[in-house]
C-alpha cells in the first residue's frame, strides 16, 4: 500500500465512521464500525511516524495511541463537566485526518552510513 | 531482500550470521511507507507453503470446531465448583490438544510469523471468547461495578472527585471516561456490551503488545511466539476483565516495549544511538516516541493507582542499572504520576496516604493478605486455588532454567531480569486490599514467560539438525501441557460464582431501577451484578462485611435485625437482595456459614414485616411490608 493509499484509507474509514455516527443505522452496523474506528484509526494515522518498521508493532502503536486519545479526550470532558460525544468525535476525526493529510516521518530520515545502516548488537538470544 | 529480513532486521550484527551491508540508500522511504511495506511483507500470503501452512490452517479450524462442538448447548447454570472446567467435554479437550500440537509443530518447522500468530489468536479467542458467548451476561461482579461508574458518567456527563461511594474511580477516571465516550459513540445506552467482550479485546491487544515487548529482547521468532503463548497459559489471575488495570497493563506493556526499542543502551558496546535507533530495518523516531511516551504515561497515571507505581519503579530501575538511557524519562513518569495524585486526585490521595504508608516495608503481611482469602475455601475451590499457584510456581521454575541457560550462553539480558523481578517490590509498598500478589504475578508474567520460553529456545542448538529441533519441540509441548491444567483451573475455576444468569441480573436491575436516592440496600455478599445502574443512589451494606457480632445477631434474628436496619429513618427506602451468585460465593469462599443466606431468606419470607417486592428463580428482593412500615 502506498503512502497515498494509506492516507486515503484513513480518510475513507474516518468518513465511513462519521456517516455511521450521524446516520445511526442501528447497533449491528454502528457498534463494530465505530468501535473499530475509534480504537484503531486515530492512532494508526500517526503511528507510522514512530518508524517501528513492523506491521504488528505499528498496529499496536496505533491501538495504544487511539486508546490514549480517547481516554484523554473523555477525561477532559468529564473533569470539566463538558460532556459532548459529538465534539469528541470531531476532535478524534480531526486528529485522524491530520495524520492522513500530513504523512511522513516526524523524526528525520534514518541515519544510514556509507557502510550501511547503523548497527547495534541485538539484545537477548539471537537465533534462527 | 532476504526472506528472513522481517524477523532478523538487516543491519543487526549478532555475531552468528554474516549480514551483508546494505548499499547506500539514495532516497530513503518515509516511516509511513516503510511500515506499510513491512505490513505487506509480514502478512501477505507470499511464501505460503501449501502443504505445511495448509495443514496448520486446517488444524486451527478443526480445533476451533471441536471446541465449539464441545461447548454446544452447554448450560452455564450446570457448572459445579470447578467452574467452567466442569463443562469441558471430550471434544473440547481434543480441540485443545490439537491446537497445542499444531502450535508445537509450527515451532518445530520454523513456521512463518502469521502461522504462529494465528495459533495464539485462536487460543485467545477460544479461551477468552467462550465465557462471553456461553454466559450471555457479564462475567465477574467487579466488572458490573465498573459498568456502574461508566453509567454515572453517561448520565451526568462528569465525574465527582468528592463523591463518597467509589470515589477512587472518580479520582482516576481515565478508563471509565474513555469507556463512557466509546459507549456513547457506538450508540449504546450502557457499557455492558463492551464489557462482555473486554477480555477478548484486552487479550488481543496484549498479544500484540507482548510481541512488541519480546521482539525488543530477541529476534528469534520462535522464542517470541513461545513467550507469547506461555504468557497466555500462565496468566490465570483474571486481570483482563473490564477494568482500569486491564487497560493500564496494556499501555504499560507498550511503554516498556517502546523503551526497549528506543531507550536501550546496547549491551556489549554500550553504544548509544544518538537520534535514531535501528529497529526492524528502519529508524525509530525518538522525538515522536517521546511524545507518545508522555501521552501513554499520562493516561496510565490518570487511570489506575498501582500501574503508575510499577511504571515509575521500572523506568527508574532500568535507568539506574544503565539499561535505559534518558534520565528524563523516569523523571517525566514521576512527574505525571505525582502530578495527577496531588492535583486532580488530591481529595483522595491526601486522606489515604496513611493507608499506603501502613503497607510499606511489610511484604510478608501484604502477601499474606492474598493468601488469607484462600484460607476459608472449601471443596474444589481448594484445588482451583492450588492450580493457579502451581502454574505460577512451574512457570517460575521454567523461567529459572531459561535464565540459567541464557547465562551459560552469556546471552542474559539484565533488562529482562529486572522486568521479571521488579514487580516483587510491589509487596514492599502496598497490600492493595489483598490483591498485591496478583499484581506481582501479572506484571512479572510476560518476562517469566520469556525466560520460560528461553528454557526451550535459549539460542542455536549445539548440534543443529532435525533431532535437536524435535527435542526442543517436545520440550515446548511438555512445558505447555504441564501448565495448561493449572491455568484452566485457575482461570475457569471460579466461574460458578462469576456467572450471573439473566434472572439474577433482572432482580438486581429491579432494585436499582426502583430505589429512590438515599435508599439502603442490604446484600448477602457483593457477588452479584451490583452497582451497575444509578449506583450512587444507594447505601450498600453487605452482610458478609459486618462484624462477627452483627452477623451472629442476624443469624439468630434475621427479620428483627434487618427490620431495624430498613426502618432507619435516615434512608428513604430499604431493600434486602439475596441472589444465587451471593449464595454460591458465600458457600465456595466460606465467607458466611453454610446455608446462612437460605435461612435469612426463609425467615424474611414468613415475616409479616417484610414482603417480596420482586422475585425471579435466581434472586429475591425484600422490602418492608405495609405492616412493617406502620409498626
Amino acid at each position: 500500500m502506498t503512502t497515498r493509499r494509506f492516507s486515503l484509507a484513513i480518510a475513507a474509514s474516518t468518513l465511513a465512521a462519521a456517516v455511521v455516527v450521524v446516520a445511526d443505522p442501528g447497533a449491528p452496523l454502528r457498534v463494530p464500525v465505530v468501535l473499530a474506528w475509534a480504537l484503531i484509526v486515530p492512532g494508526l494515522a500517526w503511528a507510522p511516524r514512530l518508524r517501528l518498521g513492523d506491521a504488528g508493532d505499528t498496529l499496536i502503536a496505533g491501538v495504544v495511541i487511539s486508546i490514549c486519545l480517547l481516554a484523554a479526550a473523555a477525561e477532559t470532558m468529564a473533569l470539566l463537566a463538558a460532556w459532548s460525544p459529538m465534539r469528541a468525535f470531531v476532535v478524534l476525526a480531526g486528529v485522524a485526518l491530520l495524520g492522513a493529510l500530513f504523512p511522513g516521518g516526524a523524526g528525520g530520515a534514518p541515519r544510514d552510513t556509507a557502510d550501511g545502516p547503523r548497527r547495534l548488537r541485538p539484545p537477548g538470544p539471537s537465533t534462527r | 531482500m532476504r526472506p528472513e529480513s522481517r524477523e532478523r532486521p538487516e543491519g543487526w550484527d549478532d555475531g552468528l550470521v554474516t549480514t551483508t551491508p546494505l548499499p547506500v540508500v539514495a532516497a530513503v522511504p518515509s516511516g509511513r511507507a516503510r511500515a506499510r511495506t513491512a505490513l505487506r511483507r509480514a502478512w501477505s500470503p507470499r511464501g505460503w507453503r501449501p502443504g505445511a501452512d495448509g495443514r496448520a490452517v486446517l488444524a486451527l479450524l478443526a480445533a476451533a470446531a471441536l471446541w465449539v462442538l464441545g461447548f454446544w448447548g452447554a448450560d452455564p447454570r450446570a457448572m459445579t465448583d470447578l467452574g467452567m472446567l466442569s463443562l469441558f467435554t471430550a471434544p473440547v479437550a481434543a480441540g485443545l490438544v490439537l491446537l497445542v500440537t499444531s502450535f508445537v509443530l509450527a515451532l518445530r518447522r520454523h513456521a512463518r510469523e502469521w502461522v504462529l500468530g494465528a495459533h495464539v489468536v485462536t487460543l485467545v479467542l477460544l479461551v477468552h471468547g467462550t465465557p462471553a458467548v456461553l454466559f450471555g451476561t457479564l462475567r465477574y461482579s467487579w466488572a458490573w461495578k465498573h459498568v456502574g461508574i461508566v453509567d454515572y458518567i453517561l448520565r451526568t456527563g462528569s465525574v465527582d472527585t468528592t463523591i463518597q461511594a467509589l470515589s477512587i474511580y472518580h479520582n482516576w477516571p481515565g478508563f471509565f471516561a474513555g469507556s463512557a465516550l466509546l459507549t456513547d459513540l457506538v450508540g449504546e445506552q450502557s457499557a455492558l456490551t463492551l464489557a462482555v467482550w473486554a477480555p477478548v479485546a484486552f487479550n488481543l491487544g496484549n498479544l500484540l503488545a507482548l510481541r512488541f515487548v519480546v521482539r525488543g529482547l530477541t529476534d528469534d521468532r520462535r522464542l517470541v511466539w513461545l513467550s507469547v503463548w506461555l504468557y497466555f497459559v500462565t496468566t490465570w489471575v483474571g486481570q483482563d476483565y473490564f477494568s482500569p488495570q486491564a487497560m493500564a497493563f496494556l499501555l504499560y506493556l507498550f511503554l516498556i516495549g517502546l523503551g526497549l526499542r528506543v531507550l536501550r543502551i546496547a549491551r556489549r558496546r554500550r553504544a548509544v544511538a544518538p537520534a535514531s535507533t535501528v529497529v526492524g530495518g528502519s529508524a525509530v523516531s525518538r522525538p515522536a516516541v517521546l511524545v507518545v511516551m508522555v501521552l501513554v504515561m499520562a493516561v496510565i497515571a490518570s487511570s489506575h493507582q498501582v500501574t503508575p507505581l510499577m511504571m515509575v519503579m521500572t523506568l527508574v530501575a532500568l535507568c539506574v542499572l544503565r539499561q535505559f538511557r534518558g534520565w528524563y524519562v523516569p523523571v517525566l513518569a514521576v512527574a505525571v504520576t505525582v502530578g495527577w495524585a496531588v492535583t486532580v486526585a488530591r481529595g483522595y490521595t491526601v486522606p489515604h496516604v496513611t493507608d499506603l504508608v501502613t503497607g510499606l516495608g511489610e511484604p510478608t503481611q501484604n502477601a499474606q493478605q492474598t493468601f488469607a482469602k484462600a484460607e476459608h475455601l472449601s471443596g474444589a475451590q481448594i484445588l482451583v486455588s492450588r492450580g493457579g499457584r502451581a502454574v505460577t510456581g512451574l512457570a517460575g521454575l521454567a523461567a529459572v532454567v531459561g535464565l540459567v541457560r541464557l547465562l551459560m550462553r552469556r546471552n542474559l539480558d539484565l533488562a529482562a531480569v529486572v522486568l521479571m523481578a521488579l514487580p516483587v517490590t510491589l509487596l514492599f509498598v502496598t497490600g492493595f486490599d489483598g490483591e498485591a500478589l496478583f499484581r506481582v504475578v501479572l506484571f512479572s508474567a510476560p518476562f517469566v514467560a520469556y525466560f520460560a520460553a528461553a528454557a526451550v529456545y535459549p539460542g542455536p542448538p549445539k548440534q543443529p539438525g532435525p533431532v535437536a529441533e524435535s527435542r526442543r519441540a517436545l520440550a515446548a509441548a511438555v512445558l505447555v501441557v504441564a501448565l495448561l491444567p493449572g491455568f484452566l483451573l485457575g482461570y475457569y475455576g471460579k466461574d460458578q460464582a462469576n456467572y450471573f444468569p439473566p434472572d439474577e441480573v433482572a432482580a438486581a436491575r429491579y432494585v436499582y431501577a426502583h430505589g429512590p436516592p438515599g435508599s439502603l440496600l442490604v446484600e448477602g455478599t457483593q457477588n452479584y451484578p451490583h452497582q451497575f445502574l444509578d449506583y450512587e443512589r444507594f447505601v450498600y451494606v453487605p452482610i458478609v462485611g459486618e462484624p462477627e457480632a452483627s452477623r451472629a445477631r442476624i443469624e439468630r434474628h434475621p427479620a428483627a435485625v434487618l427490620f431495624e436496619w430498613l426502618d432507619d429513618p435516615r434512608y428513604r427506602s430499604g431493600y434486602v437482595l439475596i441472589t444465587r451468585g451471593q449464595k454460591i460465593d458465600a458457600a465456595t469462599s466460606g465467607s458466611l456459614p453454610r446455608g446462612f443466606l437460605d435461612r435469612v431468606e426463609a425467615r424474611l419470607r414468613v415475616s409479616p414485616w417484610f414482603r417480596v417486592a420482586y422475585e425471579t428463580p435466581d434472586g429475591v428482593v425484600f422490602e418492608l411490608s405495609r405492616a412493617g412500615r406502620n409498626r
